[in-house]
């Protein structure tokens, strides 16, 4: 037994010394990653006047370049292909940690379902743990991923190993074409499907009972954390090549505090109509996305008077 | 609890010393404690079930008991019935009633009734159909005066719940495992070495075979009709080696714990991939379930003695069944009888028991006739893990369909392979390999690189204690739990 017992701990020693080595893969990791915003977000180094959040909407229909120039403010785009309002308030919650706040944020709604995980048409929507995984060496990430229940808190702090995951031995992996990212953060692409049958689709009953109670949460946290910040939140609805359910907007309008303001896009603009200005049914292309972030401008100036 | 969890990496070190430094001296205080653990460690799951388990326990007990003093045939007959009633019952009720409900409604809308009937929202009690066979094995030994049944209840106790095998097998007799209970352990210094190197080659089965082939098979199976014949081909493989990486890798870990405690649990697993036929397939694929039909079922009914359509009845049979008792699904039922057919033609010319010995036994590789061999039985049973991984019949013949298409001869793609994924692909194949190097031993690497130099043993060991760790995802239960 007094054999077993020392060459387990012998064994285990090693091990935990060995472990120690990963250190270098672990820091190393965030230096191989496209998408640096937030790391940046975390060092301290997005201290803009404004801020666009959202999921791939916002990714693709504003250009932030355009709301710079005419606002003559500097804005940024933080928006992330795919994520949640969870992982949106968290990226908001480490903003408002590590840098200077924001004067205004706008936070592009996913039209029919915002607080949930999945759409109509099956796509996929999550709290990007592929966006926090590269940056495991910042203790902020690793307890993010604790929190999931992605990491164990023990296991965390005694093996570096056990932080890795096995995107930090590849994750170079290259933007894809929604993923470009500059100097105001995420920005539209120039793609239009083209074998797409193009046919304007109807409104979607809104389901209610499909919403995730995490998701309604962090929905109005995120609209919390702004009206305590001081910060003006406008909330807004864009385009898609479907018509909007009622249902849907006069649940966002149930859910929004009054700290926040809620701008619904111009439904009937001709220009959402055509399929040209869209990269897919519910995403604009920069052409769609300029006259989009036009409409939207005006209604900014007035509101940022 | 599952076992590639931190909660249980915590949970049975704190076991183990309780086992072997506080309660060595008195063997009672160490049943104790392993009934104790068992059931915190199913409680872990839902602690509700844990009544059910209990209930089971003190039927068995009593009725072993029982059995042991009626010596009228028609009243030990009655007790046994009981037992099998009661134990099948709770089966029947948790895993087969829907099944049957809707099968029920299905026929009858077939003839043009409609029936509304709502169907029930039933759990699975975690494990249930591994711990019903184990008390099942006990009182149908009982009965057949092959064991003496156990006065002390909580051994038997211990014997039901065991924690290492309680939710996912070995299957254990009780003739192997309760004899066991009643003897003094003694710490063995190289079983428990071994024990340790079986969890660990069983972890890197899980976590880094298993959990990453899984993301390829889930999403090929999952968005079948959306990929080319090659990529569901290679859906099909991914889950071939999901599903022996889930299982055997369970297993594995479930032995070397057990062999922490002093405990020997039967072999489950023999390298099957490497079988030549599917006699020898079936007598490496989850061999305690396996030949627990073989004694309880098939040999019963008949065996291979009698005619040609006995042989072909009790064929047919024991695979159905063991088909069925994986899920209530007829896909399941499919998988078996499929099995059925591949194996009788061998059974009916008497090829059934051929291949006997380990593949190239004393030689590094095998010859070209055992090459083909295993690869002719290696695609049939790909191809039957179809029926077995496919939502239901029509979804597993739509995807048999789409592989024989056009498409076949197209390159593979699928959104799950991605370079990150693909990492997996060098671990696949070093575990084949090792498998195939270590296809002598008790598991893969029971005696492979016992005779390296040190430095290089323990590089190995680390090497595969390092991918557990950075393979590692959240956890992910075990394939077999929902069986």
């Amino acid at each position: 037994m007094k054999k077993f017992i020392i060459k387990c701990s012998v064994f285990i020693l090693v091990f935990f010394l060995l472990d120690k080595a990963f250190v270098v893969f672990r820091n190393l990791s965030a230096k191989h990653d496209f998408d640096k915003r937030l790391e940046l977000v975390l060092n301290g180094k997005v201290n803009k006047d404004l801020l666009v959040f959202g999921s791939s909407r916002a990714d693709s229909n504003i250009a932030t370049w355009m709301l710079q120039d005419s606002l003559n403010i500097e804005a940024y785009n933080l928006s992330y292909r795919g994520a949640t309002i969870s992982f949106q308030e968290f990226v908001l919650k480490q903003l408002i940690v590590n840098n200077n706040k924001p004067k205004y944020i706008i936070k592009l709604l996913d039209n029919d379902f915002e607080l949930m995980h999945q759409d109509y048409d099956g796509h996929v929507r999550s709290f990007r743990i592929d966006r926090l995984t590269p940056l495991i060496k910042y203790s902020e990430i690793r307890n993010e991923l604790i929190n999931k229940g992605e990491k164990n808190k023990v296991f965390s702090k005694l093996f570096v190993l056990h932080q890795l995951s096995k995107s930090n031995l590849y994750n170079s992996k290259p933007p894809k074409l929604n993923d470009t990212i500059l100097e105001f953060g995420a920005k539209p692409n120039n793609r239009h499907i083209e074998d797409l049958k193009w046919t304007y689709k109807n409104a979607r009953v809104y389901n209610k009972s499909l919403e995730i109670p995490d998701e309604i949460e962090s929905f109005l946290n995120f609209q919390k954390i702004c009206a305590e910040h001081d910060i003006k939140l406008i909330l807004a609805t864009s385009p898609v090549f479907y018509s909007m359910d009622d249902g849907w907007l006069e649940r966002m309008e149930e859910l929004i505090l009054p700290t926040a303001t809620l701008y619904i896009h111009n439904k009937e603009d001709k220009q959402y109509l055509n399929p040209e200005n869209y990269f897919n049914y519910s995403h604009l292309n920069r052409d769609g996305a300029l006259v989009f972030t036009n409409e939207l401008l005006t209604f900014l100036k007035q509101e940022l008077k | 609890m599952l076992f590639n969890s931190i909660d249980f990496a915590i949970f049975l070190p704190i076991v183990f010393i309780l086992y072997w430094f506080v309660l060595n001296k008195n063997l009672k205080l160490q049943n104790i404690l392993i009934v104790a653990a068992s059931y915190l460690f199913y409680g872990w799951w839902d602690w509700r079930f844990l009544f059910l388990i209990l209930f089971s326990t003190i039927v068995d007990y009593y009725i072993g008991i029982n059995l042991s003093k009626e010596n009228k045939p028609r009243k030990r007959k009655i007790l046994l019935w009981i037992s099998i009633i009661v134990n099948l019952g709770f089966l029947g009720f948790f895993k087969y009633f829907n099944f049957f409900l809707d099968n029920f409604i299905t026929a009858f809308s077939f003839f043009g009734k409609d029936i509304k009937i709502g169907m029930l929202n039933i759990v699975l009690p975690v494990g249930i159909s591994f711990y019903t066979f184990q008390t099942l094995s006990y009182t149908i030994d009982v009965y057949r005066k092959k064991l003496k049944p156990t006065s002390d209840f909580i051994t038997f106790a211990a014997f039901v719940s065991f924690f290492p095998q309680l939710v996912a097998g070995p299957i254990e007799r009780a003739t192997h495992l309760l004899p066991q209970f009643y003897k003094k352990r003694v710490f063995e210094y190289q079983k428990a070495v071994d024990g340790m190197r079986q969890i660990l080659w069983g972890l890197f089965k899980k976590i880094v075979i298993a959990d990453n082939c899984a993301l390829f098979a889930n999403d090929i199976f999952n968005n079948s009709g959306d990929y080319s014949g090659s990529t569901l081909v290679l859906g099909a493989l991914f889950f071939t080696f999901q599903i022996y990486g889930d299982f055997s890798g369970y297993s594995d870990i479930a032995i070397g714990t057990s062999r922490l405690f002093g405990f020997d649990l039967m072999k489950n697993f023999s390298f099957p991939y490497f079988s030549r036929d599917i006699a020898e397939f079936w007598r490496r694929w989850h061999i305690s379930l396996s030949t627990w039909f073989r004694d309880y079922l098939y040999i019963p009914l008949g065996g291979s003695r009698g005619g040609l359509g006995m042989k072909i009845r009790n064929t047919f049979i024991i695979f159905i069944v063991s088909g069925f008792w994986h899920g209530s699904n007829w896909t399941f039922i499919i998988w078996g009888a499929l099995n059925a057919i591949y194996f009788l033609p061998l059974l009916l010319t008497n090829n059934n028991r051929n291949n006997l010995e380990t593949i190239a036994k004393g030689r590094l590789l095998p010859n070209l006739r055992e090459f083909i061999a295993v690869g002719i039985t290696f695609t049939l049973t790909v191809f039957a893990w179809i029926f077995f991984r496919a939502k239901n019949v029509t979804h597993a013949f739509n995807y048999i369909s789409s592989i024989f298409s056009e498409s076949i001869f197209t390159l593979p793609k699928a959104e799950s392979f991605t370079t990150l994924n693909l990492l997996v692909l060098p671990c696949i194949f070093g575990f084949y390999i090792i498998e195939w190097l270590g296809r002598d031993g008790e598991f893969a690497i029971s005696k492979l690189g016992l005779n390296w130099k040190r430095p290089l043993r323990y590089a190995f060991y680390y090497a595969i204690l390092i991918a557990v760790f950075i393979f590692n995802g959240k956890d992910q239960e075990f394939i077999y739990f929902q069986f």
